[in-house]
């Protein structure tokens, strides 16, 4: 048995031939083990000496390695790889066990944890003989890849690290064979493996509870985190996290360059793969920490441009991790910035591996979630049918070392359901499926929250009859006690009769003032009554929140009593409250949280002129408004002048355009390119100034897809004012933003359109070859609404 | 080769000279529904008036039914193809089909599932086509893919065509091994890995089909993939009504299959329109004359450091920097070395070699470099008068050392480009002495 094969991968660098020790390690560089450990340890320096392949005859394992770890080959490097496993079985097991272990690590990459724990454990059968020290050694390394892969797929490792502790407990390594290794180490053979031994023992630990007090250690009753503080670490874990430090030290300065110095950088540096890789092929529990890094850098790559297309690389990294609130961040900028690809290509790798219902976890809903709207209808259902079992939502399986709310493992479920229904176009079997696991469940207030808040969203009227009705009834006999948020949704979005909205002996709640406003504007059966019985606690509501500003004590929360005030008078005629919401959003002592709402409301939907006292009022405290500082005790909004006051005033006529182009430029000139981007796009929508066609056009190029989409809005809104001739500047902009990738910009931009009153004939065909090319369902949606509507014929 | 027919509405025509015939609408469809009969089958009975409702079909489709002599068919004949043959044709139409259709679907009935799955290995493997081809779907109706029962062993000494059908015979066995392997992707999601063919494959099996067994018609198929429907082993393709559930079944195949394939087009379309990359122009380098490894490495280690990035130039004939070693030892010795060295050396310096603009750096390596670079720039005076970039290196350090001086050298000179229309921001800034000094 050559247990260097068994170091290549553990230990790789110990028996690479070092670029610095030419003569000494010659010997090395022909020797098998050797060329996989190059590529393992995965150094320019180290693989360059096996690049003469003239003269040395390269290994198949390692020609397989190599592509393996390069992204156009790795599927043909697994299968070389697996080839490599079926040839004749009087291979040296420590071969066979090092190639295991990297199958194993090929196909968990892959997500097939099915594969990969098949492998292990077909190689765990064949090494039966428990009692020579390499064997021993050789077991250890494939049960604790078992327990991580195990770990990795929401299944407990414990068994397994048992096995590990109890093949490498009392295990001397003294006698085991000798192989060559390279002069940089400086010691023997024997150390290495000895080294080997100490990395398995530390990897089987750190899948281990911290809390956990092993048996068999005398008098060593720590816990085990205590015991890993304190003690040493072997050499392989610390020569890989001292790499890891190097690396991003080298990344630090490719980012430098790219953002300060302004050089030319073609790739990033300091790439951490191979300090993951090490990580990964132990089988420690830090693998996942190293696969979140990785993506990060990855995403903060694309963002600086050092790479172009990612190919979903960066959201399986995160995913794989773990790291499920870095994953929600990192499909929302995948959304804005693109490339859709991305999310398709993760996604696509959810539905394709998780081959029977219940393997999914919320990381895996996420990306169903997220990516729903780049999925066929095929592939939308086929992760249906993984995510439901007889017409009922399946939870998801715990994430490894994470403690998650039962409820929220049932609410990832439904979220990823709830989204896919809309491209399988099963909604109403969706719908049914979450009303019957409702059923199921015992009430629980995290899951009603969660529940409520996703089903409003839920496109309702695409449900059948008899669906509704199985809701309405449910609804019925749920009348009062749990699921209270729940039943107020199911109550505003499929009940005619909202029962909870009625005239009492109690004075409606803000919250049910707003859920009748939104009945009126969503053109449901609202009552008119109700809504003047409300203007009176709404105006009592702003004048408390008022009141508690002028002590010192915030409120946090909505819905905000100034927006539902504005829109009682923007949507239901109410002006008697024009002149409380008036001094209130004057208030500046009240967190600009209670008033921004209120501000843009008006801003975007106020079509009269304001009336004449009102007009003075704000006119007369503009200054004040706008360069107040938030009063809110977390100062979230610290932008001055006031962002959401400033659209306001500069729309309804209170502030000149010489104001407005200096308050926006202000703003700029603070870094607040968003809100400056959302100011003149509000103001496009009403006013022909020319500041606001340069600013927007400049602001339509912002690399910032926020910016861009803002702008973009503007331009639209702009561009609607124009004759086609006149627009020809603002036409090639806005038809460069339509072809923009990912989500957000042509969907703003698109929105943007709708303003119009015909569309631009130079517009035209880039809108209807949205509505056939872009790879979002949304998109192409709103493309395909936007030419459908009279302004589109 | 198909005849062709063009048709305002569909016809069943003879096969007159030809085993397929096309029926093509006037305007010509973007996408083909292919037919392929089975054992003793024959190009349009088998099908009843399936070929018709899918060429009217809304979009409509145009259509090819193909038509082969087999079992007693073959018996009427005194010479028909072998079933090898037939794969052949089926193969060749495969490809010109492709030329002329965005989307090609074939269902084949039986046997006819079975020449379809072997002719489109044969496509694939002799056009080595990658993704998206225009062959979108198979569909194989009542298939016998792991053989059938009535095909029993002596059974071929009825006709040899049975011997295709008997169970556990090679012939399936290597097409079941190609269409398992990972280069396809059979299931209807776009997740390809590597060098892959999306090409799903779908299995419909009749309920109350004697010949075919239920787990025959339905093995190595995706779950996902596999249907039942009702009927017999010939009545389930033999169509009459267009509310047929077989109908309804390949429409919603083909339906799903295009939007898969029309996804995929427009990421890829996406993805090519991405804003290429702008100021980010590597550098191409090219290192010649690296004996040993440790220079190489050397080589490699200063690329890798350099913030701007170096790729591999293909032929000194795109090089940016030229990077040419002499041992030291060769330089300074009489002989074959030396000449070697010399001739190399006069060619990597030679102005026809490297594009205009370019760099070369000369550098003698080793413990006398400095001996053996004296030497290097007395070949040199004659032949380059101009700039001689000839270094000493002694160490792999001092060699590295160099090689960024160089490669600084091909940036700045990039950011003296005359033309402003061409320089880049990015590479503009980095010689501000181009502006007159600091500012």
């Amino acid at each position: 048995m050559d247990l260097s094969w068994l170091a290549a991968v553990l230990q790789p660098y110990d028996i690479a031939a070092h670029p610095n020790f030419g003569r000494e390690d010659d010997g090395l560089v022909a020797r098998p083990s050797s060329q996989l450990a190059a590529h393992v340890y995965g150094a320019p320096g180290w693989i360059q000496r096996l690049g003469r392949k003239d003269e040395i005859d390269v290994d198949s394992v390692a020609r397989a390695v190599e592509k393996l770890f390069h992204a156009n080959t790795t599927a043909e490097g697994l299968r070389l790889l697996q080839a490599e496993l079926e040839s004749p079985a009087d291979s040296d097991p420590a071969r066979r066990v090092a190639i295991t272990l990297l199958v194993a690590y090929g196909t968990a990459e892959y997500d097939d944890y099915g594969a990969s724990i098949a492998v292990l454990s077909h190689e765990i059968d064949r090494t039966a003989d428990k009692t020579a020290v390499g064997m021993r050694l050789l077991r250890a390394a494939l049960f604790q890849q078992r327990a991580a892969r195990l770990m990795d797929c929401g299944q407990p490792p414990e068994p397994d690290v048992e096995a590990v502790l109890s093949l490498l407990t009392g295990l001397d390594t003294t006698d085991c064979e000798t192989f060559p290794v390279s002069a940089a180490v400086g010691r023997t053979s024997s150390q290495t493996v000895s080294d080997m031994r100490q990395s398995l023992v530390e990897a089987a630990h750190s899948l281990l509870h911290p809390d956990a007090i092993l048996p068999g250690d005398a008098g060593d009753s720590d816990p085990l985190w205590i015991r890993r503080l304190r003690g040493s670490r072997p050499d392989a874990f610390m020569r890989s996290r001292s790499r890891v430090g190097y690396e991003l030290g080298q990344w630090l300065r490719t980012t430098f360059d790219a953002q300060i110095s302004g050089r030319p950088v073609n790739s990033y540096r300091g790439d951490l793969f191979h300090s993951a890789l090490h990580l990964e092929l132990t089988g420690h529990g830090d693998s996942r920490s190293a696969r979140e890094e990785m993506a990060l850098q990855r995403i903060i790559a694309a963002q600086s441009r050092l790479i172009t297309d990612d190919d979903g690389e960066a959201l399986r990294l995160l995913r794989h991790a773990g790291a499920d609130r870095r994953l929600d961040s990192g499909l929302a900028w995948f959304r804005a910035h693109g490339p859709i690809s991305a999310l398709a290509a993760d996604a696509r790798r959810v539905v394709a591996r998780l081959s029977s219902v219940g393997q999914a976890r919320t990381v895996e809903h996420a990306v169903l979630a997220g990516s729903a709207d780049v999925l066929t209808p095929a592939e939308s259902s086929e992760a249906l049918d993984r995510i439901m079992v007889d017409g009922s939502i399946v939870r998801a399986v715990s994430l490894p070392r994470h403690t998650q709310a039962p409820a929220l493992l049932l609410a990832s479920a439904c979220d990823a359901a709830l989204a896919l229904s809309v491209g399988a176009a099963r909604e109403s079997e969706v719908a049914l499926a979450v009303l019957r696991t409702l059923e199921l469940q015992q009430p629980d207030e995290l899951l009603d929250q969660h529940l409520a808040r996703a089903l409003s969203t839920f496109r309702w009227d695409a449900i059948t009859q008899a669906a509704r009705l199985q809701w309405l009834h449910w609804y019925g006999s749920a009348r009062s006690g749990p699921w209270s948020r729940l039943r107020q949704v199911v109550e505003d979005q499929v009940s005619a009769e909202p029962e909870s909205l009625r005239i009492g002996a109690d004075q409606p709640t803000v919250d049910e003032v707003a859920r009748m406003l939104n009945r009126l504007i969503h053109g449901r059966t609202y009552d008119a009554k109700y809504l003047a019985y409300a203007v009176e606690p709404v105006r009592q509501a702003m004048a408390a929140i008022a009141d508690q500003a002028k002590k010192g004590i915030q409120t946090f929360g909505g819905p905000f009593p100034a927006d539902v005030a504005a829109g009682l008078i923007l949507h239901a005629g109410f002006d008697d409250l024009w002149m409380s919401l008036a001094q209130f959003l004057a208030e500046t002592i009240v967190s600009r949280k209670e008033r921004t709402p209120a501000f843009e409301r008006l801003a975007r939907y106020m079509t009269a002129p304001l009336p004449a006292e009102v007009r003075a009022y704000f006119a007369q405290r503009s200054t004040a408004i706008l360069e107040a500082p938030d009063a809110g005790h977390w100062g979230e909004e610290h932008a001055v002048p006031y962002p959401a006051a400033l659209r306001f005033l500069a729309s309804s006529g209170i502030l000149s355009a010489t104001e407005a182009f200096a308050g926006t430029s202000r703003l700029l000139e603070r870094g607040q390119r968003t809100e400056a981007a959302h100011t003149v796009a509000e103001l496009c929508s009403r006013f022909d100034w020319a500041w606001l066609e340069s600013l927007t056009v400049i602001l339509s190029m912002d690399p910032d897809p926020a910016t861009k989409a803002r702008a973009g809005l503007g331009l639209a809104r702009l561009v609607t004012k124009r004759s086609a001739q006149a627009g020809g500047v603002l036409s090639d902009r806005l038809l460069s933003l339509l072809a923009d990738d990912g989500l957000l910009v042509p969907l703003l931009t698109l929105r943007g359109l709708k303003d119009a009153a015909e569309i631009d004939p130079v517009i035209r065909p880039a809108v209807a070859q949205l509505e056939s090319d872009h790879p979002s369902r949304s998109v192409r949606t709103e493309a395909r609404l936007l030419l459908a509507s009279p302004l589109g014929q | 080769m198909a005849r062709r027919l063009s048709q305002n509405q569909f016809a069943a025509a003879t096969f007159s000279g030809s085993n397929i015939n096309l029926h093509a609408h006037p305007n010509k469809a973007d996408e083909l529904v292919l037919f392929v009969h089975g054992l003793g089958g024959s190009g349009y009975s088998t099908w009843g008036r399936f070929p018709e409702f899918m060429f009217d079909a809304e979009p409509g489709f145009d259509v090819a039914v193909c038509n082969y002599r087999s079992f007693y068919r073959r018996w009427r004949v005194g010479r028909s193809a072998s079933l090898s043959r037939v794969v052949d044709y089926l193969a060749d139409a495969l490809r010109d089909f492709g030329k002329e259709y965005q989307a090609v679907y074939a269902i084949g009935h039986s046997l006819g599932g079975i020449l379809l799955q072997d002719a489109a290995k044969r496509h694939i493997e002799q056009t080595q086509a990658l993704h998206v081809i225009p062959l979108a779907a198979l569909v194989m109706m009542g298939t016998p893919s792991a053989g059938s029962g009535w095909a029993f062993r002596g059974s071929h000494g009825i006709s040899r065509d049975l011997r295709v059908l008997r169970r556990l015979n090679p012939d399936l066995a290597a097409i079941e091994e190609f269409w398992a392997s990972p280069r396809i992707e059979e299931r209807n999601v776009f997740h390809l890995q590597g060098a892959q063919v999306f090409l799903p494959r779908f299995a419909c099996s009749a309920e109350q089909d004697k010949f075919v067994s239920r787990f025959s018609a339905r093995v190595g198929i995706p779950t996902e993939n596999r249907t039942q429907l009702p009927g017999t082993h010939t009545s389930v393709v033999k169509i009459a009504s267009r509310e047929d559930e077989a109908i309804t079944h390949v429409r919603r195949v083909i339906d799903e299959v295009h939007e898969a394939r029309l996804q995929w087009m427009r990421e890829e379309k996406s993805r090519l329109s991405r804003e290429p990359r702008k100021d980010r122009h590597p550098i191409r380098g090219l290192l010649w004359g690296a004996e040993e490894p440790v220079w190489e490495a050397a080589y490699h280690d200063a690329c890798d450091k350099f913030a701007s990035g170096v790729i591999a130039a293909t032929t000194e004939a795109d090089a940016d920097l030229l990077i040419n070693l002499c041992a030291a030892e060769h330089a300074l010795s009489d002989g074959q070395h030396q000449e070697a060295a010399k001739a190399r050396t006069l060619r990597a310096h030679a102005p026809e070699t490297i594009p205009a603009g370019s760099v070369v750096g000369t550098s003698a390596v080793g413990p006398r470099s400095p001996e053996a670079a004296q030497t290097i720039r007395t070949w040199l005076a004659a032949a380059a008068p101009k700039t001689l970039y000839v270094e000493p290196s002694r160490s792999p350090s001092e060699l590295e050392h160099h090689i960024q001086s160089w490669l600084e050298i091909v940036v700045r000179r990039r950011g003296r480009t005359p033309s402003i229309g061409h320089a880049t921001a990015d590479e503009l800034m980095l010689d501000r002495s181009d502006f007159g000094g600091d500012f």
